[in-house]
């Protein structure tokens, strides 16, 4: 893999890009779950689909109507959600599959053949371009730099937001920023392995490095070398083995995830015995 | 100029008028005990004190301020069963981060004077020993301490305590009531709870909020002012003072008091 690397432009691109979803996914994932953003961001990548479709439909880039979908909709719910009595849970789903309905619509007016869904459904990391790779690293970096600069905040925003509001800080701007920089995340990562996968990707990495921390930021930096290395693993199998990237990717996640939380507790109920 | 001052207060939640023309004066360093049944309100009547939610009509002012411009005048304990213990964050963490206010500032960094004072806070609330602690390792009585000692990190004219007690032992009550005590020469305190035995004797006064809010300038509670809130008769239990009765209230608002709902 290592010869094909240094040869071929395509594996570079994957190679980088799976650097740079893995920094994306460790540092938002942690986000995601402490916040208990796991529906949420669901909801967002389903509706993004509605924005490759269009993309499609118009002939611009899908990935660019991806991102205007996941931005408008994570502002959207949070909007609704704080207007209205209507819980997020509700909204979430509907926006989910209304996106994902969207998507299907534009698509089946596209003339012509009807493009593969794959790529987006389920991720190929192999295709991704030189584009991708500089936007999912100006977005890593733009990631670390926010949250590295203003930790503490973030930090007391996650553990209590309405402490934070009662002493003035903006916590409502805080919010909406957050969303969008999940918007913005999900769309890198669906590159990779998909809509429909990228939840694992986001969740499982954090979800293990909780096993193993009571410290936000190890939380973090756990997570985002949990997901290098499922990432860079399943970019090996599937180019070694020719296996689809995205699937392999996130049942490395997923399974590890299972056998670790399966393994601590066994070992702690016959410790406590 | 009065610690707080309410006026003709009302909030909705919809069509649900949960709080109804509220009026509340009380003078700096006063000890007020709020209680009532569940569902009376006495969450919404802090939280909106605390500029959490909106009214529609009235007007609330903290020292002359707005709820909306405060910047850490106040200091607020909400309750603690809200909280997911298992967030990876420890005792001197959550007590430092009660200095963070107002503007953003980029690489914020606590001050070793922050530290400092954390340290005594923490000292004197007896949680020093956990301070490396992940709060989900803590009694319900340690994390209602910390909550406190987040709150006084920012030195507040008032603290605001949502149901203190309510998920904490006999012995850790009376400890916390005991800090309040002392710490009411300094500031205003305002306390919500249903179950005032435990308090009764260090307050300045009582009110009782049931949507409408009866303020007795009396230590004690008679039981036809708890009846009238309640709906129904409560035991009282009145420490150290020979039990008194009030004169009725006011309003005559007894009658008002919606009983199908208790």
């Amino acid at each position: 893999m290592i010869e094909a690397v240094i040869n071929y432009s395509f594996m570079q691109n994957a190679v980088m890009s799976a650097f740079f979803a893995s920094i994306i996914c460790g540092i938002i994932g942690t986000i995601v779950i402490e916040k208990k953003l796991v529906m949420m961001s669901g909801g967002i990548a389903h509706t993004s689909f509605g924005g490759i479709g269009l993309g499609y439909y118009a002939g611009f880039e899908p990935l660019l109507g991806a991102l205007v979908f996941a931005v408008v909709s994570a502002i959207s719910i949070v909007k609704i959600k704080n207007n209205t009595t209507t819980k997020s849970d509700t909204l979430i789903g509907l926006f989910w599959s209304v996106g994902m309905a969207l998507g299907i619509l534009f698509i089946s007016f596209t003339p012509g053949y009807p493009p593969t869904m794959s790529t987006y459904l389920f991720g190929d990391i192999l295709t991704t371009s030189r584009f991708d790779v500089i936007f999912a690293g100006l977005l890593s970096f733009f990631i670390l730099f926010i949250i590295r600069s203003y930790y503490k905040y973030w930090k007391a925003y996650l553990f209590d937001d309405e402490f934070l509001s009662v002493m003035g800080i903006n916590t409502q701007f805080m919010e909406y920023f957050l969303f969008i920089l999940i918007a913005f995340a999900i769309v890198v990562v669906i590159k990779l392995v998909g809509i429909i996968l990228v939840i694992a990707l986001l969740t499982a990495p954090a979800a293990i490095a909780r096993i193993y921390t009571y410290s936000l930021k190890k939380m973090m930096i756990i997570s985002v070398f949990l997901s290098m290395f499922f990432s860079g693993t399943g970019l090996f199998l599937s180019y070694n083995f020719d296996v689809p990237s995205g699937a392999t990717i996130i049942i490395l996640a997923g399974g590890s995830y299972l056998l670790i939380a399966l393994f601590k507790n066994l070992y702690r109920n016959n410790f406590i015995r | 100029m009065k610690a707080l001052e309410i006026k003709n207060l009302c909030v909705k939640y919809g069509n649900n008028q949960v709080l109804e023309n509220i009026d509340l004066e009380i003078e700096d360093k006063h000890f007020l005990g709020i209680i009532g049944p569940n569902g009376g309100g006495k969450s919404t009547l802090l939280k909106t004190i605390v500029g959490l939610i909106d009214y529609n009509k009235g007007s609330v002012k903290i020292y002359g301020k707005k709820p909306a411009n405060l910047n850490g005048i106040l200091g607020y304990v909400p309750q603690v069963s809200q909280f997911d213990k298992d967030f990876p964050i420890n005792v001197e963490e959550v007590i430092l981060s009660g200095v963070l206010k107002g503007k953003l500032k980029i690489f914020k960094k606590y001050t070793s004077k922050n530290y400092k004072r954390a340290e005594k806070i923490m000292k004197k609330l007896d949680i020093y020993n956990f301070k490396k602690r992940q709060i989900g390792q803590l009694s319900g009585g340690q994390l209602q301490k910390v909550l406190l000692g987040r709150a006084l990190m920012t030195e507040p004219k008032m603290l605001l305590l949502d149901e203190p007690t309510a998920s904490i032992d006999s012995s850790s009550t009376t400890q916390i009531y005991e800090l309040l005590n002392e710490l009411n020469k300094e500031m205003t305190i305002i306390i919500v709870s249903h179950n005032m035995e435990a308090v009764a004797s260090y307050l300045d006064s009582v009110a009782c909020l049931n949507k409408r809010l009866y303020h007795h300038h009396e230590k004690q509670l008679d039981s036809e002012t708890v009846k009238n809130v309640y709906g129904c008769p409560v035991d009282l239990v009145a420490h150290g003072i020979p039990h008194r009765v009030l004169g009725d209230h006011p309003e005559h608002g007894g009658e008002e008091v919606d009983r199908s709902s208790n």
